[in-house]
């Protein structure tokens, strides 16, 4: 269904927003898990997302549909972001108050593998996902948010721009430092 | 795209594809009640109660100011006290009083 122009992807037709957000939601929820590393508020960032789409852009053209709902998307785990950030240093010293770090920091704990019944490359295979996952958290938010939209999503350097509300320079930068440290941290990774 | 992004991007793929079951259904269950028509009280601008509320709370004050709170008979005491015999019954009260004690005197 998908092929790779020069880094961007061709537009897929979906037929109603229901087929379009159901293509998305996997990866909106993984990139939203990946950048605030709590599992509710991820889940949460993807349906305030959905209803957004659906109350506000459902009349727009399908072609459309992809860039507004990663823009949605950014901008929801950018707010909760700064939310969680101010959240912790109010209440952060607090015996049992919120800590979105500590639970369940790695988002590939939730896949499940479905296709190997061998656990010895079941079990590589997951430390290869869990070096992945690792690698990516530790990015900073934004070298995260291009990598996710640039690699992950296949959009082009203007329409990360358009999603980060920042110059297509910054994106380069940005996706290129990101690259460099997963190079880094990854470099016998060829799973 | 090198050959590493491309690695990374489909290990990234595959990773939504093996998703855990009980996320996928509560993905599917987010994106079920966000497509579900919303009946229309809920599709009304979110400033439409308190507006609503503001109003009618004016509308009340305006009631209550213009059209003071007077029962039947009050108000029919207050047309009898604003006729003119009870003007003049008033002006002479003094009068009244006075031959009320007057007869009083009489009597005893």
């Amino acid at each position: 269904m998908l092929n790779d122009v020069e880094g961007t992807e061709t537009e897929p037709c979906f037929e109603s927003l229901n087929d379009f957000l159901a293509s998305v939601e996997r990866r909106a929820y993984l990139m939203a898990r990946f950048a605030l590393k709590h599992h509710d508020d991820a889940l949460d960032v993807v349906q305030d997302t959905m209803l957004i789409m659906v109350r506000k852009y459902a009349d727009k053209s399908s072609a459309e549909w992809r860039l507004l709902f990663f823009r949605v998307l950014q901008n929801r785990i950018r707010d909760l972001y700064r939310y969680q950030k101010v959240r912790r240093k109010v209440t952060g010293w607090l015996p049992g108050q919120y800590s979105g770090d500590s639970e369940n920091a790695d988002p590939f704990q939730a896949v499940a593998d479905r296709e190997s019944n061998n656990p010895l490359h079941e079990l590589t295979r997951n430390r290869g996902m869990q070096r992945l996952a690792q690698a990516v958290n530790a990015l900073p938010m934004r070298q995260q948010q291009a990598f996710m939209l640039r690699c992950w999503e296949g959009l082009s350097t203007a329409e990360a721009a358009g999603v980060m509300k920042c110059s297509e320079g910054s994106v380069k930068t940005h996706y290129f430092r990101a690259l460099k440290v997963l190079q880094e941290q990854l470099e016998d990774y060829h799973e | 795209m090198s050959d590493f992004e491309t690695v990374l991007k489909n290990k990234l793929r595959q990773t939504e594809d093996a998703l855990a079951d009980d996320i996928c259904r509560q993905l599917r269950s987010s994106r079920r009640d966000a497509i579900r028509p919303r009946p229309w009280w809920q599709r009304l601008p979110r400033i439409a109660l308190p507006a609503a509320g503001l109003a009618t709370a004016s509308l009340i004050a305006v009631v209550v100011v213009t059209f003071p709170f007077n029962g039947g008979d009050h108000s029919r005491l207050r047309q009898e006290s604003l006729s003119p015999e009870n003007t003049a019954f008033y002006q002479d009260l003094e009068f009244y009083y006075w031959l009320a004690e007057h007869e009083k005197t009489k009597d005893s």
